[in-house]
């Protein structure tokens, strides 16, 4: 309702004729009070938000679509169980394994396989604890991305550790298709673990974990200094624990996930590991920073299926192609295998790779 | 209408990452306690009949201590109405008959028009239970159910079985009975937030083997497990590859699964010559005369 209630207080100030006479079209819709979903906003336009918040970016009465929605979208979950179907085994594996891919606690652990870190509890003097999250642990293509991120936070001498099979999935997913009963529930889990092994500093790989960390651990008790992990790559670089000597030709765009992005506020860090590096060309695309465009898998709709209008990812995509680039950088386990996804089928992947951030800073410091 | 069904908890094991050999390479975290799934779908089943009939009563009935009591709750928030919990410390060492035994005596004292479970139970995979209760109870036993249409007025039930490889079967049954179902029959709901706290809140009934007036000999197993081991993985026969072969070849080869690449050849040119070509090659070969 406070989405109208803005809108027509914009109009009015405004003196819009054209909008207004939508603005009447909307009152007439919700007459007496009626439900919000199925009359105002239909349930496939409420499924179809990745909550990339570029909506509240440009609204210009600063209306916050974002939480209306996910508001919406709890009512019909919590309330009537009704959503996407196939959200159900995400719910489902969520409940019993604690993680995204349903592949369990046991198996959590594999992608750090020979890699020397601590596990946090056993050795409290890690300096930094790493959060791989599901799709960092799990995920075969995004867990290459972590064990590149650890093995250089350590060549820079800095000791990781992981919570290892005690980890459990943030909930963001959970909590961004509504189910917020059971993002409280691993919420819970998390940061009582978090809390039990005395951590401190905290480097998040995804950007939904690191919003999720910073932002809404501080209301359920989960106190933490988290980093996402291109702002402490930018650091070590910065203070020369690392150095991109190198050189690595070629031109580069960055793409900035939502989350790091407009959510967060963190456009500087990944560009000025890019411009760090000799020879690289960095280069914007046509929307990027404030104005960049979703990769398609926020909101949970990773797992939901896309079955109404353009693939977003593809749209990504094209415009990605577009601006003539050899590698497309981003900082997002989602971002990167839909932008992959999108570039393999535009059968493109020989003439644009898709890296992470971390990725093309460890070329160039071979 | 009154369903009672069967719900099984169990220890489903995802993963072996144990070292020890004496418990099969199981460690703690390798296995998590759920319904059996087969039972969740009965559950769905028993439900949906209630809600297409109007009226009725969906009654859960589980062994044993509540080792997943989470999930049996959950089956409760799924709309069913009663949750019992039969449960003795006499009941620790139960094979599969001596829980039908159990199972049967609390399910006649139910008196219910139609018992569901699930066709076997993940853990063991037995299948073994529906088909002694239904005997033990004296009614008819339908098994791999995957579609069910009840007939209350006529106590008659139509059910299509799964035969195998896509197969079906189309049986008539009276009830009261016993269906063992199978994947396939529905998609389990997705319980409400309200009615998950409500069932959270909420203790099973509990029925013990002095209420049910059981005897200790009753229920003695009549099999025994002698011993569980963990396979050996079958050895798979390859052809060794070329000895004469370099490193990268041999593994390339063996990764391939042994299988020799088909020699193609592209024919090139003007239709005539392809048209010659290809008679040549069949002729060549001996596949067409001269």
């Amino acid at each position: 309702m406070d989405i109208i209630h803005h809108l027509k207080v914009h109009l009015l100030t405004s003196g819009s004729d054209l909008l207004l006479e939508k603005d009447r079209g909307m009152q007439s819709r919700i007459v007496g009070q009626s439900v919000m979903v199925g009359q105002v906003v239909t349930e496939d336009e409420l499924w179809a938000c990745t909550t990339c918040h570029a909506c509240i970016e440009v609204c210009p009465v600063e209306v916050e679509h974002v939480e209306r929605i996910v508001d919406l979208r709890r009512h019909l979950v919590m309330e009537k169980a009704q959503f996407p179907s196939e959200v159900k085994s995400l719910f489902r594996n969520l409940e019993i394994y604690g993680d995204t891919h349903g592949r369990g606690p046991s198996l959590r652990i594999d992608w750090a396989a020979g890699l020397p870190v601590k596990k946090a509890g056993e050795d409290s003097h890690a300096e930094i604890l790493y959060w791989a999250g599901c799709e960092g642990s799990f995920h075969d293509r995004n867990s290459e991305v972590s064990r590149v991120i650890v093995n250089m936070i350590q060549e820079a001498g800095v000791s990781v550790g992981i919570l290892g099979k005690e980890e459990g999935c943030c909930g963001d997913p959970a909590r961004r298709i509504g189910n917020e009963y059971l993002f409280r529930e691993l919420a819970r889990r998390n940061i009582e673990i978090l809390n039990r092994c005395g951590v401190k500093k905290i480097i998040a790989y995804c950007p939904h974990c690191y919003n999720t960390l910073k932002n809404e651990y501080p209301q359920f008790g989960g106190h933490f200094d988290v980093v996402h992990y291109s702002v402490y790559l930018n650091e070590l670089l910065r203070q020369g624990r690392l150095k991109a000597k190198r050189p690595l030709e070629g031109r580069v765009a960055f793409h900035d996930p939502c989350y790091l992005g407009r959510v967060n506020g963190i456009y500087d860090a990944p560009r000025d590991i890019l411009h760090a590096i000799p020879a690289l060309e960095p280069r914007e695309m046509g929307l990027s920073r404030e104005r960049s465009f979703c990769c398609g898998a926020g909101g949970g709709r990773m797992w939901m299926h896309e079955d109404l209008g353009q693939r977003i990812n593809a749209i990504r995509t094209a415009e990605v192609i577009e601006s003539g680039v050899d590698f497309v950088a981003t900082s997002c386990p989602y971002c990167l295998t839909m932008v992959e996804d999108g570039i393999k089928g535009r059968e493109m992947e020989e003439k644009v790779s898709v890296l992470d951030l971390s990725e093309i800073l460890s070329r160039s410091l071979q | 209408m009154k369903i009672a069904v069967c719900i099984k908890q169990i220890h489903y094991i995802y993963a072996r990452t144990g070292r020890d050999p004496n418990t099969h390479f199981i460690s703690e975290e390798d296995s998590v306690k759920i319904v059996n799934p087969y039972d969740e779908l009965a559950v769905e089943e028993a439900i949906r009949i209630k809600e297409n009939l109007g009226d009725g009563e969906v009654i859960l009935v589980t062994l044993g201590d509540l080792s997943a009591e989470k999930a049996l709750k959950r089956c409760l928030a799924m709309g069913a109405d009663r949750l019992i919990q039969v449960n003795d410390p006499s009941f620790s060492q139960l094979d599969p008959w001596g829980s039908s035994v159990v199972l049967a005596r609390a399910l006649g004292r139910l008196e219910p028009d139609l018992i569901l479970c699930g066709k076997e139970a993940l853990d063991e995979n037995r299948g073994q239970t529906g088909a002694y209760i239904a005997d033990l109870l004296g009614l008819p036993y339908v098994s791999s159910v995957v579609k069910l249409d009840v007939f209350p007025h006529e106590s008659k039930a139509r059910i299509h079985r799964a035969l195998g490889k896509g197969d079906r079967e189309v049986v008539e049954s009276e009830i009261p009975a016993l269906f063992s179902v199978e994947r396939g029959l529905n998609e389990p709901r997705y319980p409400t937030l309200p009615n998950l706290l409500r069932a959270f809140n909420g203790e099973p009934e509990c029925w013990d083997r002095e209420l049910l007036g059981l005897h200790i000999d009753d229920f003695q197993p009549m099999t025994e497990v002698v011993e569980v081991y963990y396979p050996k993985p079958r050895p798979k026969r390859i052809v060794a590859p070329d000895s004469h072969l370099d490193g990268y070849e041999r593994t390339v080869f063996l990764l391939s699964g042994s299988r020799a690449e088909r020699a193609v050849t592209m024919l090139e040119g003007t239709p005539d010559d392809l048209a010659s070509a290809i008679v040549e090659f069949l002729e060549g070969n001996g596949i067409i005369g001269d």
